[in-house]
């Protein structure tokens, strides 16, 4: 009893219910708190989140490198020459180069290990306990005929109006080489006579007045003329490559040159004369060749800001949309092989999202369409496993073409196979998420029945998922990240009463509504812990994807005999307490979780900031970190910067008794557990 | 060093309001290196019963209504720590005042 009979005060002694943000504060229930940052709500009492553990890498091959002709020039090549490459090796770009993505991954033989895409090479890394063990997998061999990219153009600089170049005199000395390749249509291009395309800009001052004056260029090519005004004012033209008109003195002409097809696109001579006679038509040049350069056999596109991966069986299988896939058993890498005079030998083909069950593996091409791989052990080989990335029964369905999403629903963004425990394999349909709805294939089907039987069924409408890496399978329920939140497919089918569909994250809606809907595609979520922990907060830096924070459910609070509590949301966790203009210095690039020799560990790929370039750039660094389950401070034995916000009081007393004004007086908190 | 503070907002006010700040008056128990019997750790957690606020200051809202802003018709709290903690139990006072009858007309 306080002896003060003045006070009184909330009932309210716990916050076992996690974060609510979702009502209003003075709404939620009194065990509830309105939003929490870096805490958990486990065993029904607020408690500092569990500590990260950096895992600083040791190179086995830390100095090996490549000519950038992607000829190996490693210190790991014997009878070679010893060439480092600066910038270039396995260390820098582990270090600095684009992360695109990772998958914990179980080898027949060896050790348990993350596979890493970063900077376009394959890293495979052993984590310890404080350290990590990190190998470039090279080389990445290519046995049927490597691809070949083409180079898009360079935009020329007078591209734009803004970069116009200045031509002088009544004539030119000698003819100006210019080029429309790779020139564009700016936004305020002149629509008369026609919208340029492919269209660069001059100008000129005339240098006289009531004289003809004349410009030229090859003849696919039109001259366009205006006066410098805005709009343009149209002074002449002509589609034949050359055009005449009355010059004024000291007037400004500005002279647009484009192709009179986006084909026609090309390098050309610009000349101009003053009087009757025209300069002579220029020499048609050549066609230019396509600028192509060969594919890297030992590394992807290192500019693509992310990656796709899928264990099936020994294989590991690395795409990024435009590679030929990287298939990986644990010891050596290789292409995928495409042979097409040889069906038999097809391999997996280029795709992105992937995923393996009931023996086959499905590929995600084309964006909206999905190819089936054949079954496991279809084929005499020495390892039945051997004949899982083999793509040779793409034509037993749709007459030969692989199965597709319905347009409506937009692209794919998602495949996983949903758990099913009444059947004898425990492996449900296979899910294809696109960007509106699902879409399900029954691959338990003989594939002979695919084409006749009941092989693909709508499974959601309207609400589809963003981001294949945010599917996290919760027994048997699958949580995913959709633009509105997270979402959980199988509450939409088992929930009979009241609203079945609904976005779960209400709680922490605070965390999640701002989020760029273009780049949850980057999102990623584990369950880990009896915990879900998912990105948010979606950022962009330098063709670098990154989150500045997560949000955690926690369903430990579930597990009681004779009691069901609802999941606690645990609020929103940045790691590290190094923060700039109150956002985490350490940026979160994809959660990842696997088992290693029978330990289930949480890991985040993460970029940390460094310092700033002169011009006053970020520069970050790639570093890995483990989620740990019961470490009380961060890395370096940092503490862990917290915060709480509580409902909302109104010291409304037991009853029906209405609010009341009040004057705030004192506050009592109880501390426990107080660690170093 | 552990550090809690602890701020308030009467009824919707925009801004958080400094309370109370706790630095370095909390921590383990015994010294982080001492070793006891058989080489095992000695220091055991620190643990705080009823860690008290005080009365809030008497700031005044400057912004809008011109009241006193520990008056208000409910009070959310937000907490900020440093360090590992459990909260085990938390409460807050107020003394009941005897409103008008109506509301102040604007």
């Amino acid at each position: 009893m306080i002896a003060d009979k003045n006070r009184i005060y909330d009932g309210w002694v716990n916050l076992e219910g996690g974060v609510d943000a979702g009502r209003s504060p003075t709404l939620i229930d009194p065990n509830m708190a309105y939003s929490g940052e870096n805490i958990t709500f486990r065993d029904g009492r607020p408690t500092t989140r569990p500590g990260w553990r950096k895992l600083d890498p040791t190179f086995q091959n830390g100095n090996h490198s490549f000519y950038t002709d992607g000829t190996d020039a490693g210190m790991d090549r014997e009878g070679q020459n010893y060439i480092v490459v600066p910038n270039n090796r396995a260390i820098d770009i582990y270090a600095s180069g684009i992360y695109q993505g990772a998958l914990c991954y179980s080898p027949h033989q060896g050790e348990d290990c993350i596979m890493a895409m970063i900077g376009g090479r394959l890293f495979k890394i052993i984590p310890q306990l404080d350290t990590c063990m990190v190998t470039e997998i090279e080389p990445i061999n290519d046995d049927t005929t490597p691809f070949t990219k083409t180079i898009p153009w360079p935009k020329p600089v007078n591209d734009d109006f803004q970069g116009i170049i200045l031509v002088r005199g009544a004539s030119s000395a000698h003819p100006l080489s210019g080029t429309t390749l790779g020139a564009t249509t700016e936004p305020t291009e002149p629509t008369h006579p026609v919208v340029g395309v492919n269209s660069v800009w001059y100008q000129w001052v005339g240098v006289t007045s009531g004289v003809v004056q004349n410009f030229r260029t090859r003849s696919d090519h039109a001259i366009d003329i205006y006066l410098n005004d805005y709009p343009p004012t149209l002074v002449a033209t002509s589609t034949g490559g050359l055009v005449s008109f009355t010059q004024t003195f000291n007037t400004v002409y500005n002279i647009r040159v484009r192709p009179l097809n986006v084909p026609a696109a090309n390098n050309f001579t610009l000349a101009w004369n003053t009087g009757a006679t025209p300069p002579p038509a220029p020499a048609a040049p050549a066609p230019p060749p396509l600028r192509t350069v060969p594919q890297k056999s030992y590394r992807n596109n290192k500019f693509l800001p992310i990656s796709y991966f899928v264990q099936a069986d020994k294989w590991l299988v690395i795409q990024d949309g435009e590679s030929k896939p990287i298939l990986f058993d644990g010891g050596t890498a290789r292409r995928a092989r495409s042979d097409a005079s040889d069906p038999n030998m097809t391999e997996v083909p280029v795709g992105t999202i992937m995923t393996y069950g009931m023996g086959r593996i499905c590929v995600v091409v084309n964006d909206r369409d999905i190819a089936f791989g054949d079954l496991l052990g279809s084929h005499a080989t020495t390892d039945p496993a051997d004949s899982l990335i083999l793509f040779t029964e793409r034509n037993f369905l749709a007459e030969g073409f692989d199965a597709a999403i319905p347009f409506t629903m937009g692209v794919a963004t998602g495949a996983a196979f949903f758990p099913l425990l009444d059947t004898s394999t425990g492996n449900g349909q296979l899910m294809v998420f696109a960007q509106r709805g699902s879409t399900g294939f029954d691959l338990s089907l003989d594939r002979t029945l695919w084409q006749t039987g009941q092989f693909q069924t709508l499974t959601l409408l309207t609400t589809g998922l963003r981001g294949h890496r945010s599917i996290a399978v919760v027994n048997e329920d699958l949580w995913f990240r959709a633009d509105d939140g997270y979402r959980s497919y199988r509450q939409a089918r088992s929930e009979p009463s009241g609203w079945a569909h609904i976005p779960l994250s209400t709680n922490v809606r605070q965390f999640l509504d701002a989020d760029s809907d273009q780049m949850l595609e980057f999102a990623s979520a584990i369950y880990f812990d009896n915990r879900i922990i998912g990105t948010c907060n979606p950022a962009w830096n330098g063709g670098r994807p990154f989150h500045n924070g997560l949000v955690v459910v926690d369903f430990d609070i579930l597990s009681a005999f004779g009691t069901k509590f609802r999941p606690a949301w645990d609020g929103h966790w940045t790691p590290g307490n190094a923060k700039e203009a109150n956002l985490p210095t350490l940026k979160v690039c994809q959660v990842l979780t696997g088992i290693f020799n029978g330990v289930t560990r949480a890991f985040a790929f993460c970029m940390q900031l460094q310092g700033y370039t002169s011009q006053g750039a970020p520069v970050f660094e790639n570093q890995l970190y483990e989620i740990t389950i019961d470490e009380k401070n961060d890395w370096d034995d940092q503490r862990i910067d917290w915060e709480l916000v509580t409902r909302a009081f109104d010291f409304k007393q037991q009853g029906n008794t209405p609010f009341t004004e009040n004057e705030l007086y004192d506050g009592d908190i109880w501390l426990s557990e107080i660690e170093e | 060093m552990h550090t809690l503070s602890i701020s308030y907002r009467p009824d919707n006010y925009p801004d958080w309001i400094p309370w109370k700040t706790f630095s370095g008056i909390f921590d383990i128990i015994g010294k982080a290196s001492a070793l006891g019997t058989g080489g095992v750790p000695s220091a055991k957690p620190g643990f705080k019963p009823r860690l008290s606020f005080g009365k809030p200051p008497d700031a005044c809202d400057d912004l809008s209504t011109s009241r006193r802003l520990r008056r208000g018709f409910n009070f959310q709290v937000k907490l900020n720590g440093s360090g590992h903690v459990v909260i085990e139990r938390f409460r807050l006072h107020a003394q009941r005042l005897t409103e008008n009858s109506r509301a102040t007309k604007l």
